[in-house]
């Protein structure tokens, strides 16, 4: 076992070189301590590591030692051949350990076992030093360096040191030399650690001195060597001892430890010998516990060995029982599955038989008992041939020949049975082989198939049936693969479109289509081809042979056939169809562009129901709906509400419905709500059936025609009517018209006076200014109206005043001139008139006012006239004389009279004005009759009496009492005045009023006032009696006015010479009136 | 007449006769002293009127309703609101026509109305009968 390393080139150079430099580095470390001479040091490192060059080197590494050792040596001390001898003798050393520990201590392996641990102390540490300590020490002392006597203490310093050099330096570097891998577990790592601080507390405790040493404890180091040699390899191991050394060396040096003396050399002895027992003891315990390990893994190894094959063998056996096993399993299943084969054989409903190679039955199953009649027993050793139709023999010999021939056949083929019968089978037929794989025979299978048989006539028949009707069928039937060819066509197909089928079977269909229907036709394709169902039918246009197209209305449906998806397509031409509704359309569409055209008539289609069904513009324009607003509502929506109430559409259209026609005419409304004047023809619509259809309703609009007529019928009844006289002239002046009018006022008839000249009418003696104005008439002008004198038929005249106006036709021209004759005779009668009662009117006003504001203004000189009189009269300023008093008694009763009038006239011209107030309240009539007559009877003297007949009860009246005072005194100072002798009053109840009489006995009044009494200042020619007072002419007609405001009646009888009896009433007040009333 | 206003001799009737027409006043006041049974005053207009109707104290006022510096109405007014003169007999004398008239002086608490020109008897009657009661 060599680790020599074989060196060669720069490598080499560079290893010895190293080698040499190391070399010298470790003698310098040496020869520093050394003491007995310069160059023999007690402790010489080099020694080992030359001794480990050459184990693992050879002797190649000798130029490195020995130029390391001479150099050393040669810059410590001496000469250069002393050097070189003591470097030779560092070589020889070291050629010679190395040469022994290989010849007998396994070299570099040297540390393996415990025994050549031993050789390698005696050898290489004890023998080769030796050598190198004789050759050394001689060169010293050769060389001068050393005494002759001191020889042998050199000799052994030298050789000491050498020893310890190789025991302590060169196993480290022998052992990492030869594997240096590092391996390091952490627990590794940690006992390392662990050891080289306890080794430290060690090295401490033996050389640390006296503060720490204790001499003499070196035996501390023996538990510690023990536990390097026990847990670490030979490596850990002498590495320790190398520390361990190194320390003790180092201590014992510098005067510590256990092995320090007084003589170096002695001290250097022990050191060694320590160092030296420890090496080899360590070692030889490392090696041996190597040598444990070593075989313990051997012995480890062995056994993993042994249990793999063990269990390997445990594998193969079970693996070959399972396989037993399985091998009994299949059996068993063969045996099953032959029982059931069998079974199945036995049972099958097919015939199963066997058969030797001459063709007869050798089995025969219950299925071919059933098929074919025969039992087994029958049929065993009976030739196949009886099973052979009649004639049939030789197909079933020739199907033996071949089967035997080793030929598997399948084929379906007629059976007979026993009976006699036919039967259809499907059967195979395959040859057995015996044993030894010869062909000992056949087995057939036969199978009923007489009802597939059946299934498939009929099927066929049906197919027959489908494909004549396909070939037949009016209807372009064809199939379509999913690229658009198409596949197959009926005949229809050449009938529709003129070419054969085989022309175009297998093309592509597309230039078949019309370019627009391409797209279309291939959408229809994807959706039938997506779909399940046929899809809508569309309609295509395809070529046809002689260059045109027909029109195809196609229906395609998916079809599952092979597998292939593929379309179904059912074509019907509609070619015909389609030319005969685009015309029947273009016919409508022009039909319903002329109705819906006509302006002129409202054409409205109406439902049975009259609902409105078309609209046209003409309907539009007269009844103003739009199409959208009025379709689908009654036609009675034209007819004002009026006439729907009275159900006048529903009666034209039950006419309609009932004659086929109805007719009318009306005021109809328009949507606006405005009225037209409507001409409606409504026509029935009969279906074929003759049932009612609906009706076609046409309006025209005669509005204008009707407002034509209505005005001219109103122009001809004005003119019937007129209050003037109206002539239609020719322009000759001929009287072409005449209207009643004119025959009231002029006397003459129509009849009479149509044909005649106007000229006849004028009055002769009058200028005539018709003929003049006629001819500016015919001259298109309007002559200016003007006024002349006609002579009627009776002769009177009669103021005209005449307006002529030119008639045109409606071309323009005028063809004669119209007359409008107006008498103003009256009229200017009327004038007159009406100015005078407004200037009466007028004056009436000014002279109210003037009565009023006069009389009042007169009142206070008449008072102090009146005053001043009385006051004379009653000689209160001195007696008068006769004469004076007469003459102051009429001035005095003619200034009361003056009083009295004007009291009497604004009372009158009040009451007149309807500004009096009265103040009615009920009055007990008899009390006011009586106190009224007592007054007259006391202040006129010498007057007639007054008597007074009143019936026992009067009721109340409702009257103003001063007022009736007034009217009361009024008749009686008339009555008084008139009187011969008497006076009556008189009272009575008279239908709701009460009349009351005040009646005289004097002249009376002749007839010819009676009319005019009552009005003022008017007074009766009569001759007064009594007193000869005067009356003011205004008491009558303030009476008259005051009954009148109180709802009565005032008149007055009489004649001349029989006296006077007026009257007047009252109405009973209302009180009176409801009791009377309930009586 | 005169037989009859002479019965209540022993004291004359104090009467104020009030309008501005002076020949009026005259005549009427000539009349009332002529029959020797009335104590006359005079007054042209309501303001002086009410002087003399605290000095002179009359029985009765014959008065006017159209005049100067104070009316009628004003006057009448006047006299009902002092206490002293309050039922003092007043008669009116108008040349306004009857009717409004009247229902306002009746408002006014006059006691009777004479239209102008008037019954000059019947004046003399009322003016003794209007003193009367209140004497």
């Amino acid at each position: 076992m060599s680790d020599r390393r074989h060196l060669t080139g720069g490598r080499k150079g560079v290893v010895l070189l190293g080698l040499a430099a190391l070399y010298f580095a470790a003698g310098k470390l040496g020869l520093s301590l050394a003491f007995a001479n310069a160059s023999a040091s007690p402790v010489w490192p080099p020694t080992g590591i030359a001794l480990a060059a050459f184990l693992l080197l050879g002797p190649q590494a000798w130029p490195a030692v020995l130029a390391g050792a001479f150099l050393v040596n040669y810059s410590t001390a001496g000469s250069g051949a002393v050097c070189l001898m003591i470097a030779l003798g560092n070589v020889a050393e070291g050629l010679v350990g190395a040469r022994l520990l290989e010849r007998f201590a396994g070299g570099t392996g040297c540390f393996d076992r415990a025994s050549d641990v031993f050789k390698f102390a005696l050898l290489a540490a004890g023998i080769a030093t030796a050598l190198s300590a004789t050759i050394g020490v001689s060169a010293l002392t050769l060389g001068g360096l050393a005494r002759r006597a001191d020889w042998a203490s050199v000799w052994l310093t030298w050789w000491l040191g050498d020893a310890g050099g190789a025991l302590a330096v060169a196993p480290p570097l022998i052992l990492w030399g030869r594997d240096a891998t590092l391996r390091l577990g952490r627990k590794n790592v940690a006992e390392g650690i662990a050891f080289a601080a306890v080794l430290a507390a060690a090295a401490l405790l033996a050389f640390g001195g006296a503060p720490y040493g204790l001499r003499g404890h070196t035996i501390a180091f023996l538990p510690l060597l023990v536990w390097a040699g026990f847990r670490f390899d030979a490596r850990g191991s002498a590495t320790a001892l190398l520390a361990l050394a190194s320390i003790a060396v180092w201590a014992t040096l510098h005067g510590r430890g256990p092995f320090a003396g007084s003589d170096s050399n002695e001290s250097l002895l022990l050191v060694t010998s320590f160092v030296a027992v420890s090496c080899v003891t360590t070692l030889a315990l490392s090696a041996l516990v190597a040598r444990l390990r070593r075989d313990e893994e051997a012995l480890r190894s062995a056994r993993d060995v042994f249990e793999r094959l063990l269990a390997e063998r445990t594998a193969s056996l079970s693996r070959a029982v399972e396989a037993l096993r399985e091998e009994a399993r299949q059996r068993e299943r063969s045996e099953e599955t032959r029982r059931r084969l069998a079974a199945i054989v036995e049972s099958s409903d097919d015939a199963i038989i066997g058969a030797s190679v001459d063709g007869t039955f050798t089995s025969w199953n219950a299925g071919a008992e059933r098929m074919f009649g025969y039992s087994a027993t029958e049929a065993l050793g009976r030739p196949a041939t009886m099973l052979a139709v009649p004639g049939g023999e030789d197909e079933i010999q020739r199907n033996i020949a071949a089967a035997s021939m080793g030929s598997r056949l399948a084929f379906e083929a007629r059976r007979r049975r026993k009976d006699g019968t036919l039967i259809d089978v499907s059967l195979t037929v395959s040859p057995t082989r015996g044993p030894g794989g010869a062909i000992d025979g056949y087995s057939a299978i036969y199978r009923d198939i007489t009802k597939r048989k059946a299934a498939e006539r009929a099927l066929y028949e049906s197919e027959r049936r489908y494909r004549a009707v396909v070939e037949t069928a009016p209807d372009v039937i064809f199939s379509l693969s999913a690229d658009g060819r198409l596949l197959s066509a009926n005949p229809a197909f050449e009938q529709a479109l003129g070419w054969p089928a085989a022309d175009w079977v297998g093309e592509d269909w597309t230039p078949l289509l019309h370019p627009d229907d391409v797209a279309p036709s291939r959408a229809a394709c994807r959706r039938a081809l997506e779909g399940r169902r046929p899809g809508p039918p569309i309609e295509l246009r395809l070529r046809t042979k002689p260059e045109g197209w027909a029109v195809l209305e196609t229906t395609l449906a998916p079809l599952r056939f092979g597998g292939e998806p593929s379309l179904l397509g059912v074509a019907r031409n509609v070619t015909v169809r389609k030319r005969i509704e685009s015309e029947l359309r273009q016919a409508q569409e022009l039909y319903h562009r002329i109705v819906e055209g006509v302006v002129d008539y409202a054409i409205i289609a109406l439902d049975v129901e009259g609902r409105v069904q078309t609209w046209n513009r003409g309907a539009e324009r007269i009844q103003g709906y739009g199409a959208i607003e009025i379709i689908g509502r009654p036609f009675s929506i034209f007819y004002a509400e009026t006439d729907r109430a009275r159900g006048v559409p529903q009666a034209l259209l039950e006419t309609a419905r009932r004659d086929g026609r109805a007719e009318s005419s009306g005021w109809r409304l328009r949507k606006n709500g405005e009225r037209y004047w409507a001409h409606t023809v409504l026509t029935t619509l009969r279906g074929e059936d003759g049932s009612v259809r609906g009706f076609v309703k046409v309006t025209r609009d005669l509005t204008e025609m009707r407002k034509v007529e209505e005005l001219s019928s109103r122009l001809i009844a004005l003119i019937e009517s007129s209050p003037d006289a109206i002539l239609g002239l020719a322009l000759d002046g001929t009287i072409e018209s005449w209207n009643p009018e004119a025959a009231r006022t002029y006397g003459w008839e129509a009849s009479e006076a149509r044909g005649r000249n106007i000229r006849f009418l004028a009055a002769p003696e009058a200028p005539d200014p018709v003929p003049e104005a006629l001819e500016s008439c015919s001259r298109g002008e309007r002559p200016v109206p003007f006024e002349t004198s006609w002579r009627a038929k009776d002769g009177r005249d009669v103021v005209v005043s005449i307006s002529l106006s030119p008639v045109r036709d409606p071309s323009g021209r005028v063809i004669g001139a119209a007359a409008i004759a107006r008498d103003v005779t009256q009229l200017k009668r009327v004038e007159r008139l009406r100015s005078e009662v407004e200037n009466r009117r007028r004056l009436d006003k000014l002279k109210d006012k003037l009565l009023s504001v006069v009389s009042h203004e007169l009142r206070t000189p008449i008072a102090i006239v009146q005053g001043a009189l009385f006051n004379l009269a009653e000689g209160l300023a001195g007696p008068l004389s006769a004469g004076q008093s007469r003459m102051v008694d009429m001035a005095h009763s003619n200034a009361q009279r003056l009083a009295r009038m004007i009291n009497n006239l604004l009372d009158l011209s009040r009451l007149e004005s309807g500004k009096t107030i009265v103040n009615r309240r009920p009055i007990d009539l008899g009390r006011v009759l009586r106190d009224t007559i007592e007054e007259m009877t006391t202040s006129g003297n010498g007057r007639p009496g007054i008597e007074l007949d009143l019936p026992p009860a009067l009721p109340e009246v409702s009257a103003d009492p001063d007022m009736l005072v007034q009217v009361l005194s009024n008749l009686l100072d008339n009555a008084l005045r008139f009187a011969r002798s008497s006076v009556t009053v008189r009272a009575r109840e008279e239908a709701g009023s009460v009349e009351v009489l005040v009646i005289d006995d004097g002249p009376g009044i002749p007839a010819e006032s009676l009319k005019e009494l009552f009005t003022k200042f008017y007074q009766v020619d009569r001759p007064v009696g009594g007193s000869g007072y005067k009356g003011t002419g205004l008491g009558l007609a303030i009476c008259k006015e005051i009954v009148s405001l109180h709802g009565g009646r005032i008149w007055v009888e009489s004649a001349a010479g029989q006296g006077a009896r007026f009257h007047f009433t009252l109405p009973f007040r209302p009180a009176e009136v409801a009791a009377r009333g309930g009586r | 007449m005169s037989a009859k206003l002479d019965g209540n001799t022993g004291r004359k009737i104090k009467v104020l006769i009030v309008d501005d027409e002076r020949e009026l006043v005259e005549v009427l006041a000539f009349r009332f002293q002529s029959t020797g049974a009335f104590s006359v005053e005079t007054a042209q207009d309501g303001l002086s009127a009410l002087r003399k109707v605290s000095s002179f104290k009359p029985d009765v006022v014959l008065l006017d309703l159209l005049m100067p510096v104070m009316d009628g109405w004003e006057f009448c007014r006047r006299l009902r609101e002092n206490p002293a003169t309050r039922r003092l007999p007043v008669i009116v004398m108008t040349a306004a026509q009857s009717g409004e008239a009247e229902e306002r002086a009746r408002q006014a608490g006059v006691c009777q109305v004479v239209f102008k020109p008037f019954d000059d008897h019947r004046l003399v009657q009322l003016m003794a009968q209007e003193a009367g009661r209140t004497t």
